[in-house]
């Protein structure tokens, strides 16, 4: 098998949730002597940039994100254990959390997921993160993008709470929420930089602020 | 008979009934805690918005938790806002029929049966209450990712964690109705998240037999968020109702049913009813009556309005009756 052939079959093995499938490529792209890096990016990131675009149309809801994510963790297992620290996530740095009050988390963790296989470093503070975590986690990290999402109506002020902490703090620092009850007039009103409606434009949206980031810098 | 379609045919113009029992908390200065800890505080703040606001009816607080917290799932609650779920009841899926041991009606069900009764007793209006839906209170009992994922690789599992959670709610439902509740709304938002034939097979079957199982109050199912693509199915619950969030075009909607189901939305409750004004507010109320017209449309928030909302903005809303 060449290369492309298996980048390809490990890919549908993602979008179609074959769990042992996507572990067995990754083994023999390893066999075959590829790199790990380059494996990621064009099976299991690839595969997954399929399943966004699947969720977009919805074609897949939930619990088929849920699956495709799990069968990719088992080529990324394998895979990661091949490769040096520091070699990925080169892209950027963000990070990641539901605001205080709010305990849903499964958008958040696919977000984070699709960023981690897109390239990114993600530092997640999981949920229900105290508002003042999030600068504290920037300064420590040095990251460009915080990235925030709710559920609730009422948590989701909390949102507006950190993004003027982060305005005060770390201007430079680009802000990107997300959640049941954001909307564009809600990311006017709270003065964010980016909104990813749902977990299949995430990338695209991170892509687009980190363009940003680079042209003021 | 469809019931809440005759009963908009009875009062002979658009019911008004926002998802805003929380807002009278601020008329009283209650707690969110307290409301949902104390049937007579609730009770209280309910009965000043109504002096307040010429509400058509009106909705006990929203809890989404009741079920789950009498199931044993550990709760996060604040004083402010709504409670949820941080920790599963069920560790082991082997152990379900042992959770539901003895289960039947407990925990915060009665304050809200008393709530019910208190505002039957003093209002002369439809007092309409909450019950969890099914898929949603299975994803709290035993995790949602885990019973997301269930759907596809443990579907009898989950059937049967579906079949004892109606059952429960069955007698929720059934308590609220003989406490004076006209209306039962079944929460289900974690069904937002799935297809229509995972939500047929996981949601709307269940739905259905809350439903069937206390017809003598009004039914109607209200699930969160896009649900564009669940509006048929929804319907096949047979809910007197289906309630709408602000995702959803409501004409388009409407023509999608086969049956006289009454829909029930739609105005958003946070870019309009949050951080709208009255005059915004007025104005996609004013729309969607005039775009309903002569439908069987309740019109109402598309989702439970924040408790800080303006009080003003829930006036408004009420103000397009007079008008239709």
């Amino acid at each position: 098998m060449d290369r492309e052939k298996l980048y390809i079959q490990m890919s549908e093995a993602v979008v179609k949730f074959e769990e042992e499938r996507v572990a067995e490529l990754a083994e023999k792209s390893l066999e075959m002597g590829l790199d790990p890096v380059e494996t990621i990016l064009h099976a299991l990131s690839a595969g997954m940039l399929i399943v966004g675009d699947l969720f977009e149309k919805k074609e897949y809801f939930v619990p088929e994100i849920l699956m495709c994510a799990e069968a990719m963790q088992a080529g990324l297992d394998i895979l990661q254990a091949r490769i040096p620290k520091g070699s990925t996530g080169n892209k950027g740095r963000i990070v990641i959390g539901t605001v205080f009050g709010d305990v849903h988390d499964i958008g958040k963790n696919i977000v984070k997921l699709m960023l981690e296989v897109g390239g990114y470093t993600v530092y997640d503070l999981g949920r229900d993160v105290p508002l003042e975590k999030f600068v504290e986690e920037v300064n420590r990290t040095n990251a460009d993008i915080v990235a925030m999402s709710a559920m609730l109506t009422t948590t989701m002020m909390g949102m507006k709470k950190v993004i003027e902490m982060i305005r005060e703090s770390n201007p430079r620092v680009r802000v990107m929420i997300g959640g049941a009850p954001v909307s564009a007039e809600v990311v006017k009103r709270f003065g964010a930089d980016g909104y990813a409606k749902t977990a299949g434009t995430v990338l695209e949206e991170a892509e687009k602020l980190f363009k940003r980031i680079k042209q003021d810098a | 008979m469809n019931k809440l379609a005759q009963y908009i045919k009875e009062l002979g113009r658009t019911p008004i009934i926002p998802l805003a029992g929380s807002v009278g908390l601020q008329l009283t200065r209650t707690s969110m805690k307290t409301s949902l800890t104390d049937s007579g505080r609730q009770k209280e703040a309910l009965l000043a918005l109504c002096r307040e606001v010429e509400l058509d009816a009106i909705f006990t607080i929203m809890d989404l938790t009741v079920e789950a917290e009498y199931l044993g799932c550990r709760l996060k609650f604040p004083e402010d806002e709504p409670p949820a779920v941080v920790e599963p009841a069920l560790s082991d899926e082997e152990k379900i029929d042992d959770l539901f041991e003895g289960k039947a009606v407990g925990g915060r069900m009665p304050l809200f049966a008393e709530v019910v009764q208190g505002l039957k007793a003093s209002l002369d209006m439809p007092v309409c209450a909450y019950v969890i839906g099914p898929f949603t209170l299975a994803g709290q009992v035993m995790d949602l990712a885990l019973a997301m994922k269930a759907t596809r690789k443990k579907p009898e599992m989950l059937h049967h964690l579906l079949s004892r959670c109606s059952d429960l709610i069955i007698h929720y439902a059934r308590l609220l109705t003989n406490a004076g509740a006209d209306l039962v709304c079944i929460l289900e938002p974690s069904a937002m998240m799935i297809s229509a034939s995972k939500f047929q097979e996981f949601s709307s079957h269940y739905c259905k037999k809350i439903i069937s199982n206390n017809a003598s109050a009004m039914s109607v199912l209200h699930i969160c968020g896009d649900t564009n693509h669940l509006i048929s199915e929804m319907e096949t619950t047979g809910a007197e109702g289906l309630s709408l969030d602000s995702h959803v075009d409501i004409q388009a909607a409407y023509d999608r049913l086969a049956g006289e189901t009454v829909l029930i939305g739609n105005v958003n409750p946070v870019d309009e009813i949050t951080f709208g004004t009255p005059e915004s507010v007025r104005e996609k109320s004013e729309q969607l009556i005039r775009a309903m017209e002569g439908k069987n449309f309740i019109l109402s928030t598309g989702c439970d309005v924040p408790q800080n909302a303006p009080l003003e903005n829930i006036k408004a809303m009420i103000s397009v009756k007079r008008k239709n």
